[in-house]
């Protein structure tokens, strides 16, 4: 048979599903559903804050970072994210400019750069609720404007107010009250 | 072993049995043939367009929007074939990537993807070689520059990305590997790649990875004349996917080439275009007229696709089935061969070429070309037989022999009507 679209078509599609995740469906096994953890497994991505990877990391230095321990990104991303900063954001375009945490350029580049979810043991669970920030965050919280805030916002949250709001204030559908507490994506 | 050992061998084993026995059964597929349960992947794409255009079209400074609006149309296109939705997708990723200023390597990803379905295969080189000096996704991006490599003629570069690799227990890896076997005329060992990559895609669980596989592995047992098992990977892909036309157009194939059996063949295509309109349904049939002597329907369906083609949408795709079909319009097939030529420089393009020279009289440049390009540089038995015909043309008795010999064990492959040229070779 001719096969003149065919052979290359198909290869090219699944070039595109490099790293895809397995879904763990089909039940023909009765005995074991749980993961298959067998093989040898590699980190393929990381995102600790929303869309910070997504927006920081440039993109020759994605694919090392996605693969980077945390314990090693702030060393290695850190003068990487204080650019974009200075590139992107305003509040950050003059020396000596900080945020409402009082961090210059190169400091929050460095904290941003290691790319966790900080969690306080002490204070209240949250992304910013006014007074905490960075302790961890809740469902509800409405994390990337307070991203924004302190990427745009300047010293008191108060700069290019344009910038620092994504105007989504809640969740589109209300979340469970059971585990895993997400409200359901349909 | 080798392509070559296989048709010898598959050539002992027909010599032994000259009646061929009937492999399909119509009842095994008469459930892919009557679905009436809806298309799925059709409903779902049709609903993804209708709902990112109207997105779009209230935020026309979105290229997200854009991106969603021509991966549904890349998957209406896969589903229905109207080119169509093929051309708006990618207008819709040229324009995306305009607006990101080809800085995002997986949207200059998914425009070559689109491009290779295009048969523009330099475009998407240019926009995989954007994409890998950006960096984002870099293996991705270095699969696909292979398989462009390979359609390009570049089988150096593939090759040399391909033993590059130190993680090669992958899919992605093992097709690609199967790919090179082919290329190198070892069809046993693309199947055996095959398999292992199947291995892989049942772990993943990957419902489009195991489809895409089955499917391959019928056309490639197809290739080695493993009819039983080609029709047994056909059967599997259509129990997943019973909208998989693919599959059943393969089974179509192995009922018209192998059991010889023109009127259910013809059934099945019928039953396909009505869901598909792929312009290739109208070569199939008009294959199938002709092997039954109906000159009148042959010309009609060969009308057909010509007048589908010569659609500026259809761009180069179809080039290399219009060069052999211009017979009687000499130049106009020599032209279309030199730009295929152009488009992709492979031993199977210059093969063109050279035909379409012996067509107009041009028999020591068709001569040369030949010799210096294809011979003992492409396992495909539809390039070893315009060979052939060149060698017969220049009284080269030697070559022409040997080429026989190889084409004699893929007739399967080539189909009936081929059979009795190679035969008259």
């Amino acid at each position: 048979m001719k096969k003149l679209v065919r052979n290359i078509l198909g290869l090219a599609l699944l070039g595109t599903f490099a790293l895809t995740s397995c879904d763990n469906d089909n039940g023909m096994d009765p005995v074991d559903n749980g993961p298959d953890f067998s093989g040898t497994f590699a980190t393929a991505d990381q995102m600790g804050r929303p869309a910070i990877n997504t927006v920081f990391v440039p993109s020759d230095m994605k694919d090392n970072f996605n693969v980077t321990p945390p314990s090693q990104q702030g060393g290695m991303y850190a003068t990487a994210f204080a650019a974009g900063l200075k590139a992107l954001s305003p509040a950050y375009a003059n020396d000596g400019d900080k945020n409402a945490l009082g961090l210059d350029a190169t400091t929050f580049g460095s904290v941003l750069a290691t790319d966790v979810l900080t969690v306080s043991t002490t204070a209240p669970t949250t992304f910013y609720d006014g007074t905490n920030v960075l302790t961890g965050r809740n469902l509800a919280d409405d994390v990337i404007t307070v991203e924004l805030l302190l990427i745009f916002g300047g010293e008191d949250f108060t700069e290019n107010p344009n910038l620092s709001d994504d105007n989504v204030d809640a969740n589109d559908k209300a979340f469970s009250s059971s585990f895993p507490y997400l409200a359901s994506p349909w | 072993m080798n392509r070559l050992s296989i048709i010898l061998l598959s050539v002992l084993a027909m010599a032994c049995h000259s009646k061929k026995e009937t492999i399909t059964n119509p009842a095994d597929y008469a459930v892919f043939l009557e679905i009436n349960s809806e298309n799925e992947k059709l409903k779902l794409a049709e609903k993804e367009l209708a709902f990112w255009s109207e997105k779009f079209e209230k935020s026309p400074n979105q290229t997200p929007y854009l991106i969603k609006m021509a991966a549904a149309n890349n998957a209406l296109f896969e589903q229905k074939g109207d080119i169509n939705n093929l051309v708006s997708a990618e207008n819709q990723l040229i324009r995306a990537n305009e607006m990101a200023g080809s800085k995002s390597a997986s949207q200059l990803r998914a425009l070559a993807k689109t491009h290779i379905t295009q048969h523009k295969f330099r475009e998407a080189l240019s926009a995989l070689q954007k994409a890998d000096s950006l960096g984002e996704g870099k293996l991705a991006t270095q699969m696909m520059l292979f398989d462009v490599n390979m359609e390009l003629g570049n089988y150096d570069k593939a090759e040399a990305f391909l033993t590059g690799q130190r993680e090669t227990e992958t899919f992605n890896y093992l097709i690609r590997l199967a790919k090179w076997h082919d290329y190198e005329g070892d069809t046993q060992g693309a199947i055996d790649q095959l398999q292992r990559a199947l291995q892989k895609a049942d772990e993943m669980k990957s419902e489009p990875l195991k489809l895409w596989t089955y499917s391959n592995l019928g056309d490639y047992y197809g290739h080695v004349g493993n009819i039983e098992k080609s029709y047994e990977y056909y059967l599997k892909t259509l129990a997943i996917d019973p909208h998989y036309d693919y599959a059943l157009k393969g089974i179509a194939w192995i009922v018209f080439s192998y059991e010889r059996n023109p009127e259910e063949a013809e059934r099945i295509i019928k039953v396909l275009q009505k869901r598909h309109e792929a312009p290739d349904y109208q070569l199939l049939l008009a294959e199938i007229a002709e092997f039954r002597g109906n000159e009148e329907a042959k010309a009609r369906h060969i009308n057909n696709f010509l007048a589908t083609v010569s659609s500026p949408s259809y761009g180069d795709m179809y080039n290399a089935y219009l060069v052999t079909l211009l017979e009687n319009e000499p130049e106009k097939a020599l032209e279309l061969a030199k730009k295929e030529v152009i488009n992709r420089p492979t031993p199977q393009s210059y093969q063109l070429l050279s035909y379409a020279s012996m067509l107009n009289g041009r028999g020591e440049e068709a001569l040369k070309l030949a010799d210096q390009y294809v011979n003992g540089k492409t396992f495909e038995p539809v390039s070893l037989y315009q060979l052939a015909t060149v060698y017969k043309k220049s009284g080269r008795g030697k070559e022409v022999e040997e080429l026989k010999k190889e084409l004699m064990g893929a007739y399967f492959e080539v189909g009936p009507l081929m059979e009795k040229e190679i035969e008259k070779l």
